[in-house]
């Protein structure tokens, strides 16, 4: 019944541009659905980190696989990712993860 | 153990002056008899001081709306309710402070009654009036003590009896029962599993039923062990009250006063963070708010 | 962000978030929130249960302009835990109302206020089921701050509610909502005390279906609860309907405001009573037997037209005090 937390760590190159947002917020969470919150480390940072809590349990090396994804195309550094999940597919994850990055670069 | 479901009347006679009780004399208004005879209002005498007295008689059904029975709330008990705290009001109006009387809640309800007509009426208009009416009550100066004698259950008692100045109980060895929804409707509505919650109660009063959960949420003011000590701790209450409120200590009565001390007791300590961020920052925001072009602060 | 706030003018208000509702609702890049999902202040009781819970527990509170008034904006989340009032979400909400009451008094005393810079409002955006169950006894509570609170502010500050989403507002939060100075709903908006699923289950299924959508509409939906004036303006389900009634109420004078409300003193007491008194003894067997005694002829077409067409030609209940014109 408990949560399952998971928290995974990236390096790289400091964004050059910051400007725009200090925070993004996405999502929901309800049934299948998450919430995603992101937030901008002091410049400089190179290390981006994620901390997903979620009510699917056992799903670790799927979250893995999805975030790697997402890292690797969106080259996100110095970030704080949070993630609330309840029980999202992979497909509405991605979906979620993409309309983050919409809002990353819009702002 | 004896227990009180459905006996607000023997109730009132405990609390009161003996003989006192005068049923459906308000104000010095006399109701229709026949009016939502489950909704028991009246005045009575405390030590020979008047006090308005509303409770529940679950041995009345209400014959003009069939969804209202052993005690539940309907659209015109709730009304009546109303009403007889605005005439305790009216009736004291041009009255100082220390002398509006004292508005006694005898709760013992399993609720708001669920139907169709209700619904179609607007059933939360009449138990929002009473709520409405008994913060004014209290928030013009008249000590209001709810007495939990049996059963104070989810819409029934925020309508009648969680807008009182104080909150007393009988404790749980008199089978009162306060909650929303026994454990096993949690699990059902939830769909969490029922020994999980019934474990997670025990170190956690937010969720499971009781007087002593209650109690730790500050939602419950003082517990009453036995029967004999109603009348002397609603008395205590009322002095204690009208110290208060002549002090125009208005917080540290009623619902924020409970909130107050749901704080103090543990129960709610997520609240207390709530409000010191809230108010930092609305502080921070406000010159922006606030603030404008043409509409500065004055120097 | 100007361009965020033009689309969501044109979007359902049923289809927007709590915080795209609060967001929109304000003037433009006028709204600040508070305790943002950015302070993670999440409610403590859900993860044992195994919820996951929401940064902002599922209600979105907030300062910013409507119209020239300042605005205290709530708005409730019915996607997570359905709207449910738990302790942060409960908490968040009374302190509104008591911020929204300091505000006024700091504008009052601190502030140039000269006749156009407004007086401070409180706008709700209702769509709950009322308590969270996971939290219920601490959710209860919250619901009876909420109502003292309420009554602190009457004569003060100006309530404003709102309900337009797609659970609507029902439980212990119909009370709340029937205590607002001006309740503003659309057609997508549902006002009760008891759900649908729960009258299906204490009356049985003859006498109230709850998967019969036009009965459950036509019980609690805004259209019923224009005409019995719970709710005092319907509108169009748009953001920009709910905004535009919303910053033109806000405009308007203390009193004015105050003589729309239906519950809270003596006097309306006694006309409720007369509204109830249709209902005893059977009289009533459908809210649409309501609208006939109320002078509605077509229903059916009253029921089909649009929403200005409705609110211009229905006829609504005559409010009036027992005996003042039996």
């Amino acid at each position: 019944m408990a949560l399952e937390r998971l928290e995974f760590e990236y390096t790289g190159v400091p964004e050059e541009k910051r400007d725009g947002w200090d925070y993004l917020h996405v999502g929901h969470v309800m049934s299948g659905d998450l919430e995603i919150l992101v937030e901008r480390l002091p410049a400089q940072a190179n290390v981006s980190r994620i901390r997903i809590t979620t009510s699917a349990v056992g799903f670790g090396s799927v979250w893995q696989m999805v975030i790697d994804e997402f890292m690797a195309t969106r080259k996100v550094c110095g970030c704080e990712i949070w993630i609330n999940d309840d029980g999202a597919t992979p497909a509405v994850v991605k979906l979620r993860l993409s309309q983050l990055a919409r809002e990353m670069s819009v702002k | 153990m004896i227990n009180f479901y459905g006996r607000g009347r023997d109730a009132i006679d405990l609390i009161v002056d003996e003989g006192s009780f005068q049923e459906n004399l308000c104000g010095g208004e006399r109701l229709d008899p026949e009016w939502a005879e489950s909704a028991l209002v009246g005045t009575a005498r405390i030590s020979g001081e008047t006090v308005t007295v509303i409770a529940n008689d679950a041995g009345f059904a209400n014959p003009r709306f069939r969804m209202v029975y052993a005690g539940l709330m309907g659209l015109e008990e709730g009304l009546k309710m109303a009403h007889a705290v605005y005439l305790t009001i009216k009736a004291d109006e041009d009255k100082p402070l220390a002398e509006k009387r004292p508005i006694i809640l005898v709760v013992d309800t399993p609720g708001m009654s669920p139907g169709k007509v209700e619904e179609i009426i607007g059933i939360y208009k009449s138990t929002g009036a009473y709520q409405l009416a008994s913060a004014e009550a209290r928030r013009s100066g008249h000590p209001i003590v709810a007495m939990v004698i049996g059963r104070a259950i989810s819409g029934g008692f925020l309508c009648h009896g969680l807008q009182a100045d104080r909150i007393l109980a009988l404790s749980d060895t008199f089978g009162t029962m306060i909650h929303v929804m026994p454990l096993i409707g949690i699990a059902r509505v939830t769909k969490i599993n029922i020994v999980l919650l019934e474990e997670l109660a025990e170190s956690n009063p937010v969720f499971a039923a009781g007087v002593s959960h209650f109690y730790n949420l500050g939602g419950v003011d003082g517990i009453v062990e036995a029967v004999e000590d109603m009348r002397p701790c609603v008395e205590a209450q009322i002095a204690e009250i009208r110290r208060l409120k002549a002090g125009g200590e208005h917080d540290k009565v009623g619902p924020w006063s409970r909130l107050m001390s749901g704080i103090r007791r543990g129960g709610r300590k997520t609240s207390e963070k709530v409000i010191e961020l809230m108010e930092n920052e609305f502080d921070l925001a406000l010159p922006c708010w606030l603030g404008g072009e043409d509409n500065g602060p004055t120097p | 962000m100007d361009d965020r706030w033009n689309l969501m003018q044109d979007q359902p208000f049923s289809r927007l978030n709590a915080r795209e509702r609060a967001f929109a609702i304000c003037n433009p890049d006028s709204f600040i929130e508070l305790l943002c999902p950015r302070r993670k202040l999440t409610s403590p009781h859900l993860p044992p249960m195994g919820q996951t819970p929401q940064f902002d527990d599922g209600i979105v509170v907030g300062l910013g302009k409507a119209g020239k008034a300042p605005v205290v904006v709530v708005s409730q989340e019915s996607r997570f835990v359905g709207g449910g009032v738990g302790e942060v979400h409960g908490t968040k909400m009374v302190m509104a109302i008591r911020l929204a009451l300091r505000g006024q008094e700091i504008l009052k005393s601190q502030y140039r206020s000269s006749e156009d810079s407004g007086q401070v409002a409180l706008v709700i955006s209702f769509d709950t089921g009322g308590v969270r169950l996971q939290e219920a006894n601490a959710g209860l509570l919250a619901h009876s701050e909420v109502m003292d609170a309420f009554q602190a502010a009457r004569g003060k500050v100006p309530i404003i509610g709102v309900i337009g989403g797609t659970v609507g507002c029902f439980g212990g939060m119909g009370f709340v909502a029937s205590s607002v100075d001006v309740l503003i709903m659309s057609d997508v908006g549902r006002l009760g005390l008891t759900g649908p699923g729960v009258i299906e289950e204490v009356v049985g299924t003859e006498e109230f279906d709850a998967a019969n959508r036009a009965l459950v509409w036509r019980t609690t939906g805004g259209r019923h609860r224009f005409i019995t004036r719970d709710a005092d303006f319907i509108v169009e389900d748009t953001m920009k309907a709910f905004r535009e009634k919303v910053s033109e109420v806000a405009s308007w004078p203390l009193e004015k405001i105050s003589s729309k409300r239906i519950i809270g003193t003596g006097d309306m007491v006694l006309e409720q009573m007369r509204l109830v008194e249709l209902a005893a003894n059977d009289k009533i067997q459908d809210s649409w037997d309501l609208w006939r005694q109320f002078g509605n002829e077509d229903i059916e077409h009253l029921w089909d037209s649009d929403v200005s067409e409705f609110a211009a030609h229905a006829q609504r209940w005559p409010r009036g005090r027992i005996g003042d014109c039996d």
